[in-house]
């Protein structure tokens, strides 16, 4: 201790002296006797601090055993919980989609997506707004009588025509319309109304004023409105299917 | 040749986006957010080449989507270039209240209600069964095989009504949230919910009966 003492009081000579050999003293002033003091002062504090640092009641934070061994693993379920609430609620719904895989088994052409290219100058009629038209009920109706009434006379004509050396028009009032009905493309539909039927490999015959008197009248009968609107529903169709 | 894009133009810290022009046909922009894309097809200088982004980016999904509807190949085609050129005629007007991906499903979904409406017109006109029209279409597949379990769930979605197999088919196969279903289709998540329902049970019934 006294070794120390003397180690401290040499080395504050020293430095009193280096300060002394120095041009311009430094403005500070110590304590006198500070640097006796100082060492002693400290370590006299630990003890104390020691104390008051043992007083303090620090909380322990606890972590579930494994929390970290299992925090991916509870991660990745929350990520795949939706995906689970899926198939849960669909086998409490249907169990039987438990056995279907939900590969989609369309094929595409190949190379399909890669030279995928739209044509945004494509016309406008093609581009235009579609609308989602409400269909009433009475409008359906008059739809399908119009249409029904049409491929009737279409039949009857047909009927009329390749029957005509017979005479027996009777026969005319058993014709299975719906039969017929299917025989007729609506190719055949379309060109007929269109007023540029050619006789194809159909039964059908080209209808004249001869052959069936009051099928203008009947037509005539049909409301233009009606009659327009099916026309260019059909051509629409038809332009779509040909790419125009 | 390199642009700088400030996307953020003091709103935010303003950033910059390099895009490499000559980069985008070859790598595409999927990466790229919907508001980055939507930024650079604002521009006229970049308005092309960001609508390509954007098909590359959605095409897929969107093909799906239809095809799962319509069955063809082909009509899924005609279906999609239509879709994507209303989505070029509409951009510039779109809402940004909603994301690109839900207003792009809406419109996909729209063409996909209009086709199957005209089509039904027409299975009317000739007195078919338009339901079968698609039956048909599904076993014209040259892959098509009756004892599969996955062809078998085909026709038996085909039988559905329309916006119920659309709502049966974003849950089942694209797994969608209903929030997000609700928002495509403009229904509420509780009708929806019971959509599905009703479909996931009229289909097993198919599938154990037929």
């Amino acid at each position: 201790m006294m070794e120390m003492e003397n180690s401290r009081t040499i080395l504050y000579k020293n430095l009193r002296a280096e300060e002394q050999r120095r041009d311009v003293p430094l403005p500070y002033v110590v304590p006198e006797g500070y640097f006796d003091s100082v060492s002693a002062d400290i370590i006299n504090k630990i003890p104390k601090e020691k104390v008051l640092l043992t007083d303090i009641k620090i909380p322990r934070f606890d972590v579930p055993e494994d929390y970290f061994n299992d925090l991916s693993d509870n991660i990745l379920s929350s990520i795949n919980k939706q995906q689970n609430n899926i198939e849960e609620e669909l086998a409490s719904i249907a169990p039987v989609f438990n056995t279907i895989s939900k590969q989609l088994l369309y094929q595409v052409p190949e190379g399909y997506f890669e030279n995928l290219q739209v044509d945004n100058k494509k016309s406008v009629e093609v581009a235009k707004e579609t609308k989602v038209v409400s269909i009433t009920k009475r409008i359906i109706w008059l739809r399908v009588a119009v249409a029904a009434s049409i491929i009737g006379l279409l039949v009857l004509g047909a009927s009329i025509s390749s029957n005509k050396n017979s005479e027996n028009y009777a026969s005319y009032k058993n014709v299975d319309l719906k039969n017929s009905v299917k025989k007729v493309s609506d190719e055949d539909l379309e060109k007929y109304l269109n007023n540029d039927y050619i006789a194809s490999n159909n039964d059908m015959i080209i209808l004249d004023d001869g052959d069936a008197p009051d099928v203008k009248q009947k037509i005539q009968a049909v409301p233009d409105e009606d009659l327009s609107q099916y026309l260019q529903e059909t051509r629409t169709s038809k332009n779509r299917k040909k790419g125009i | 040749m390199l642009l700088i894009f400030n996307l953020n133009k003091a709103i935010k810290p303003p950033y910059c986006l390099k895009v490499y022009l000559s980069d985008i046909p070859k790598k595409g922009c999927m990466h790229l957010e919907d508001r980055e894309l939507l930024d650079l097809f604002g521009d006229s200088s970049t308005k092309e080449l960001a609508f390509t982004a954007i098909i590359k980016k959605f095409q897929e999904r969107l093909y799906w989507h239809i095809r799962k509807m319509v069955i063809s190949h082909d009509d899924t085609n005609d279906m999609l270039q239509n879709v994507f050129i209303k989505v070029w005629k509409g951009l510039e007007n779109f809402r940004e209240d909603s994301q690109l991906y839900t207003w792009l499903y809406r419109i996909a979904t729209n063409e996909c209600l209009t086709f199957l409406e005209q089509r039904k017109k027409k299975a009317t006109m000739s007195l078919e069964d338009d339901e079968n029209g698609l039956s048909n279409t599904i076993k014209a597949d040259k892959n098509f095989d009756a004892n599969k379990l996955e062809w078998k769930l085909q026709l038996a979605i085909q039988k559905l009504p329309e916006r119920q197999r659309l709502v049966f088919n974003l849950r089942y196969y694209d797994a969608m949230p209903y929030e997000k279903m609700s928002k495509i289709l403009e229904t509420s998540e509780g009708a929806l919910k019971a959509s599905y329902h009703h479909a996931a049970k009229k289909i097993e019934q198919y599938i154990l009966n037929d």
